[in-house]
């Protein structure tokens, strides 16, 4: 089966006699608890079939004034297109968690400002690999293991302490840090303009206030290098993407560096792709405008209480936004679509269950790479996000 | 015997960051040598405050963490204490407490007084 515990969607789980082969601690705890805290179909906190939940859906969609669609990085390319279907026809707001996550950089790649390249030809090239504000070994357990440092890749034979060079970039020192031993470096950074401004002078032979020459010459030895941002990268360039893209542009005059995003929940990108082949932009879009807005994100909809009603697909954002944008959540109406019982899924006024897609619904993700990957899930459901989106849209 | 670090706050360094272990409970995990010099012990209940919002979360220790602070697991815990700005890493007040470690309803109590 294909995990979609993480955006690296493996694709060698396998499960044996009621055991989970091969899966990471969370693509292990992913599976085998996907049958815990299951939602229930609700209207108003009254248990309801789920026929009635979703009129209810429907009703309160067509009654709103300003409503907006959020969610959706973990369910299906499929069920992504039917969400934005529903936003064109309500003429309202759709968005994800990438506009206050990897957004920036994924639309960057998509735009061709960044240079990027797949997870298998970072197994087989890479040279210097960078972990920037990213640590995996919570996030992607596995993506030091399959793709990147440790795995001998076809022009990489000699293993990761000859073959490799690991630069690990955090304001501490993580546990992928702490492999940074032999052939490697760890940057502890404070301010990471200030590490940007420091390779841009290296990149001239001058010296800055970080260390990193030594980084620049290893990258020049080789063909292929990459660099997975994280969150930590993100928040720590305040908004300031373009010294980061002119980065890695000076860098590519002198030694091949690709760029890959670093986190994210399983089809964070492929929510950023489906909405760019529909409207060219990746997230925080208004079909009432006909255009993308940092105006239009979720978070920011909330805070300036701009929405009356939130078609919520597969995330919790109770439970994963900040104050300022949790705190409005309760001054409107909530539709939430999920497999499992959510902090927001109490508050929610309807809520409709899912089925986990990989595990139980079929259909297409979208790798943190660009890479595109058909589920096999290995258990089936009556009604999956394909199915309930659909529903709401004909009710339309 | 009261302990003397009860009635001192020390400023602290939050990072947000995932774990492996799933967090129900408001859990706070702390750099060792950080925490001895607050005082603080594994185990301890400490009240985390950033402006006029507060929880108390249940310390545990980890190597880690920032050399001048501790690591919040991204949650509602976190969520609730961080904003746009200062998502991954802030600061913050920290003091030994009384009681248990918050709870997501004590959260989304909060949230719902809002109203």
């Amino acid at each position: 089966m294909i995990c979609t515990g993480c955006s690296c969607l493996c694709d060698d789980v396998e499960i044996a006699e009621g055991k989970i082969l091969n899966a990471c601690e969370r693509g292990y705890r992913h599976i085998s608890k996907y049958m815990e805290n299951r939602a229930k179909p609700a209207v108003e906190g009254k248990e309801v079939d789920l026929d009635r939940a979703i009129e209810a859906a429907i009703e309160m969609l067509k009654s709103a004034k300003n409503p907006a669609i959020y969610g959706l990085d973990t369910s299906t390319v499929e069920a992504q297109k039917t969400a934005v279907k529903i936003a064109k026809k309500l003429n309202c707001y759709i968005d994800d968690n990438s506009s206050f996550c990897l957004g920036e950089f994924v639309e960057a790649i998509l735009r061709k400002e960044l240079p990027s390249s797949t997870l298998e030809d970072v197994r087989d090239k890479a040279y210097v690999i960078v972990y920037w504000g990213t640590n995996p070994y919570h996030s992607l357990p596995r993506h030091l293991s399959r793709y990147s440092y440790y795995p001998r890749g076809a022009k990489r034979q000699r293993g990761y302490d000859e073959d490799r060079y690991l630069v690990v970039i955090d304001i501490r020192k993580t546990e992928i840090a702490k492999l940074a031993k032999k052939n490697a470096k760890f940057i502890k950074v404070e301010n990471d303009l200030e590490l940007v401004d420091s390779f841009m002078k290296a990149l001239d032979g001058k010296a800055g206030k970080y260390d990193v020459a030594g980084v620049l010459r290893e990258m020049k030895k080789a063909d292929f290098n990459v660099v997975f941002g994280g969150l930590g990268l993100k928040y720590g360039l305040r908004g300031n993407f373009k010294a980061f893209i002119e980065l890695l542009r000076n860098i590519n005059k002198f030694a091949p560096l690709y760029f890959i995003p670093s986190g994210f929940h399983a089809n964070m990108r492929g929510f950023n792709e489906t909405l760019f082949e529909a409207v060219n932009a990746v997230n925080s879009y208004s079909f009432s405008s006909a255009s993308s807005s940092p105006e239009f994100a979720f978070t920011e909809l909330l805070k300036r209480e701009k929405i009356d009603t939130a078609l919520i697909v597969g995330t919790d954002p109770i439970a994963s936004l900040p104050y300022e944008a949790s705190s409005k959540l309760p001054k409107i109406k909530k539709i939430v679509v999920d497999p499992r019982k959510t902090l927001t899924s109490r508050i929610a006024e309807v809520v409709i269950p899912s089925a986990f897609s990989g595990i139980e619904s079929g259909g297409e993700m979208v790798r943190s790479d660009g890479v595109r990957i058909k589920l096999k899930p290995i258990a089936s459901s009556e009604f999956d996000d394909v199915y309930v989106l659909k529903r709401i849209l004909e009710g339309l | 015997m009261m302990r003397l670090t009860r009635l001192i706050k020390f400023e602290t360094r939050i990072v947000v960051a995932r774990v492996s272990e799933e967090i129900r409970k408001a859990t706070i995990y702390l750099n060792p040598e950080f925490a001895k010099r607050c005082g603080i012990k594994e185990g301890d209940v400490v009240a985390v405050s950033r402006g006029n919002r507060g929880l108390r979360f249940r310390v545990r220790l980890l190597e880690t963490a920032p050399e001048d602070g501790g690591i919040i697991p991204n949650s509602i815990f976190s969520n609730f204490l961080a904003d746009f700005e200062s998502f991954k890493s802030f600061r913050a007040d920290i003091e030994l407490s009384e009681g248990d470690e918050s709870t997501e309803e004590d959260v989304i109590r909060i949230i719902m007084q809002r109203k």
